[in-house]
């Protein structure tokens, strides 16, 4: 995902893509992040207990806590209601 | 779940619809300056009044052309994004999940923090555009004019003038609608980027960020 994102956006995007097990390097590729700042929010979300780290043939992968859960939906709820109203007009 | 999709769709379908229309009379603009232009400099124009006239008339293409290349490029810039976001939605299974749709709700906030700036110049270059069309239009069928003390007086082209004016009376009200609709899109998703700062709050708690 390309353009700009908040912080928060990242981080949710990080949990909700290791819903499963995943490896440094996808969650890089997936989340379009740089190595150095991707270590940063990995390094922040596992110390808030909300990824965990499980190694899998001699490879690290992250996977998301259940604590992570209340933040994606809080997340979710949030962004879905920014549309409750939209801008006013109709074309057709 | 059900209205968040169907309002979401519908703004990202009426975006490209208004943008592909910015594009057109963008294009429309293109072709017409560089048309005026080389009529204006080589004098092909025979039914000009005046070589004044002539002249004003090349100003006017030249301003015509830039604005409609300037229209064309910022329109492809900020529709492109929007594009891809649309696709994305229709290639997904009607009853998008939960996870999905908030997804493509990042990415379309994302795309629109980058183009909110380019937007704005796009909401003021379209009615520029489309009133120098109408302005080439006038100038075109101008058969004679006169300027003197306290007296103006032009003649118009009959034949031609109904025709050019309607058409680019039809584009200059095709950009003003399509900046009215940009602005309220601009309106609704600058409202939005302010509801997510003040959502982050809500969010920093839940990460715990907020303790001392």
């Amino acid at each position: 995902m390309t353009g700009r994102r908040t912080v928060y956006e990242i981080y949710w995007e990080i949990l909700v893509y290791c819903k499963s097990a995943r490896s440094f390097t996808a969650i890089i590729n997936r989340c379009d992040l740089n190595s150095k700042t991707a270590q940063e929010y990995l390094e922040f979300l596992t110390s808030k207990g909300y990824l965990a780290t499980v190694k899998e043939e001699e490879k690290i992968r992250y996977v998301a806590t259940p604590e992570s859960a209340e933040y994606v939906r809080l997340f979710s709820t949030l962004y879905q209601k920014l549309f409750d109203s939209g801008p006013g007009f109709r074309l057709g | 779940m059900k209205p968040v999709v169907n309002q979401f769709r519908t703004e990202v379908g009426y975006f490209c619809l208004v943008s592909t229309m910015n594009l057109v009379v963008g294009a429309i603009a293109i072709v017409s300056g560089l048309l005026y232009i080389i009529a204006s400099v080589l004098g092909l124009t025979n039914s000009m009044a005046s070589p004044e006239l002539r002249l004003l008339t090349g100003v006017v293409a030249m301003i015509c052309f830039g604005l409609g290349v300037s229209a064309f490029h910022t329109t492809r810039r900020i529709s492109a994004g929007v594009r891809e976001v649309r696709d994305l939605l229709d290639a997904q299974d009607p009853s998008l999940s939960y996870e999905r749709i908030t997804c493509l709700i990042v990415r379309m906030l994302a795309h629109y923090r980058e183009i909110r700036r380019t937007l704005g110049t796009v909401i003021l270059i379209g009615p520029l555009c489309g009133l120098c069309l109408f302005l080439l239009g006038i100038l075109t069928s101008l058969e004679t004019f006169s300027c003197g003390p306290g007296s103006f007086s032009i003649t118009l082209d009959n034949r031609i003038t109904i025709l050019a004016q309607v058409l680019t009376l039809a584009i200059l009200a095709a950009n003003l609608a399509s900046s009215y609709y940009l602005t309220k899109f601009a309106v609704a998703w600058n409202n939005r980027l302010a509801e997510i700062e003040e959502s982050e709050c809500a969010l920093k708690a839940s990460l715990g960020l907020d303790e001392p």
